[in-house]
């Protein structure tokens, strides 16, 4: 599917980003995602992560290449989920090391206002540099997660 | 990091920052999704909040597994915690704690009338791995709760009666926890409510004031004999809705206006009730509030439940050397007042009501004690009278087991003094007291 404008947008700012999928005998697992490109044509999403942190996520998707990711605007709880079963690993590019510098002051920027201390969010969404790795998928499906009625819905690309 | 042990972290499911779970559908497609509460029940359970028919519920109830993401809210180190789903509460005091927490989140998060409990999903915890990063530094504590806890036990020692205990352990709150707003509340269990006896920290002492069982976080702790502790106010878990209730539960006419205030602050934003219980019996509820969100912790809700223990047994203690040592029959000492105007004592049998010159003073057992006195008074002017009496008195209609006799007399006493009333009872030795008579009075039966 091409992910909407609005969506590709909204998975690249500030947002908190999580990422599942599950191993061959089905055990979920999960792990913070530190920042997300996506491609000019919209069809595929690298989420970010540290290799230290993600190991079992890194393991399940070998094993499997599902992946489920949400992403949630702290402030509103507007929140999506895209789901692939095609989830490869892939090498970090040019700018992905700054890409995650301007995530991590983005979500800071979003959540000091709600409360939170600064240097809590700055150690949340640590990682070293040298350790980045992209976990790569092109969404199979979408879904409009914010609590309420609509949680659940299908997003139409 | 191995053998890390749930208590060790739970300060992580304060919710002060928000938990994520990972769940698989049979089909093997993962889901991710923040959950509202991870509550902890004990070192190998948890408890999620289960609000929508949403895809986590779906999965779960097919595939049990399932890996949650909590995060220390001082140093931002993250766990996963691997659960396995068991089953589901939809009553009882887990499912009613989670329920008053799960509101005041609700309100705090602009999402009342979105957030609701439908169960509380309880998951057993397989393993716990701290997740590789930078956290902080974890603060220094300011207090070890431990240490208060036992000053507070040391202090009750010195109680020599209900009310000393009472004031005892309200003063071992304020100076060994800061807390700065509390109230002892005991209960009644035949008509299901709690009434006020002691508070400290109030413009009014709300001596007298009623809560119905299961109405505002005092009265659903009561109801469920379980501690409930909210970090964020809730519109529908607040006084003055407990109090609306208490008086449409029990029908209206002239019970708003023998309804005394509870004390409580308008502002509060944290609160935690304890019941106080001995030998499976509830005595009562001893609450504590805070006009800051989040003041009472896991170890504040250990420390009052331990203090509330420890004030359930010493009540039930003083009960039985109280029956054992119950004085002898009073004196007959005699007294007649003479001179000033009579004030006017009405008493509406119903509810046992007493106005004194229109100003409402008090109801129910406590009401009926001061007509007993008032009209053996008027019939043979005695003043000296005994603990023992009042409970053999068959008119008196106390409950058989932990009549509270000590709690009404606490309550009466204490009414008659805030509302000035021109008399006065005052205790005379262990088992006994004076009715002291300031001017003379004329009772009024009023029939409706």
């Amino acid at each position: 599917m091409v992910l909407d404008e609005k969506w590709a947008i909204f998975v690249q700012g500030g947002v908190s980003i999580v990422v599942g999928s599950r191993n061959a005998q089905n055990i979920p697992t999960l792990v913070r995602g530190v920042g997300c490109r996506v491609t000019a044509n919209r069809k595929m999403v690298t989420v970010l992560l540290g290799r230290a942190q993600a190991v079992e996520v890194i393991e399940s998707v070998r094993a499997t290449g599902t992946v489920a990711a949400a992403f949630t605007w702290p402030k509103t709880h507007v929140s999506i989920q895209l789901k692939s079963s095609d989830a490869k690993l892939t090498q970090v590019k040019p700018g992905d090391v700054e890409l995650v510098q301007r995530y991590a002051d983005a979500f800071v920027a979003g959540l000091v206002p709600l409360g939170y201390a600064e240097s809590l969010i700055r150690a949340l969404v640590w990682c070293d540099p040298a350790d980045l790795i992209g976990l790569s998928f092109s969404p199979g499906e979408a879904f409009l997660q914010t609590p309420g009625p609509h949680a659940g819905e299908v997003l139409d690309s | 990091m191995e053998n890390l042990s749930l208590e060790a972290i739970r300060e992580c499911l304060e919710g002060a920052i928000p938990s994520t779970v990972a769940t698989c559908a049979p089909d093997g497609t993962p889901n991710v999704t923040y959950v509202s509460q991870v509550h902890f029940i004990d070192a190998s359970h948890v408890a999620l909040s289960f609000q929508f028919f949403n895809k986590t519920r779906k999965n779960v109830l097919v595939n049990p597994h399932a890996t949650a993401l909590i995060i220390h809210p001082d140093t931002a180190q993250q766990y996963r915690l691997d659960l396995e789903y068991e089953r589901t509460e939809q009553s009882g005091p887990l499912f009613e704690n989670m329920k008053a927490k799960l509101a005041g989140i609700a309100s705090h998060t602009g999402m009342s009338g979105v957030f609701r409990l439908l169960g509380s999903d309880i998951y057993r915890v397989l393993r716990i791995t701290a997740v590789p990063g930078k956290p902080l530094p974890l603060p220094v504590r300011r207090k070890n709760p431990l240490a208060g806890v036992r000053a507070c036990a040391e202090g009750l020692n010195a109680a020599t009666d209900l009310e000393s205990l009472l004031d005892l352990t309200l003063a071992g709150l304020r100076s060994h926890f800061g807390v700065s707003h509390a109230m002892v509340l005991m209960a009644d269990q035949a008509a299901r409510k709690l009434y006020t006896v002691a508070s400290y920290g109030y413009r009014q002492s709300g001596v007298g004031s009623e809560v119905a069982f299961g109405c505002g976080v005092i009265g659903v702790s009561a109801e469920q004999r379980a501690p409930i502790r909210i970090m964020h106010m809730a519109a529908e878990y607040s006084y003055g809705q407990a109090v609306r209730e208490s008086i449409l539960k029990a029908g209206l006419g002239r019970h708003l206006e023998t309804a005394i205030p509870l004390p409580g602050i308008p502002d509060s934003r944290s609160q935690l009730a304890a019941p106080i219980l001995a030998a499976r019996q509830l005595l009562g509820v001893l609450f504590v509030e805070s006009p800051d969100d989040m003041r009472f912790t896991y170890e504040d809700e250990d420390a009052l439940v331990t203090i509330a223990a420890q004030l359930g047994t010493a009540i039930q203690s003083i009960q039985q050397s109280a029956d054992a040592h119950d004085g002898p029959p009073s004196a007959r000492a005699t007294k007649t007042v003479d001179g000033g105007e009579p004030s006017v004592i009405r008493h509406y049998p119903a509810d046992d009501s007493i106005f004194i010159d229109d100003d409402y003073l008090i109801k129910g057992v406590a009401g009926a004690i001061f007509l007993k006195l008032l009209r053996d008074h008027a019939t043979t002017h005695r003043i000296e009278f005994s603990n023992k009496e009042l409970r053999l008195d068959p008119k008196l209609r106390l409950p058989d087991v932990t009549d509270n006799l000590e709690a009404r007399l606490i309550l009466l006493e204490r009414r008659l003094t805030e509302r000035r009333a021109p008399m006065r009872i005052e205790k005379t030795g262990r088992g006994r007291f004076r009715l002291r008579l300031d001017r003379p009075f004329k009772l009024m039966n009023v029939a409706e």
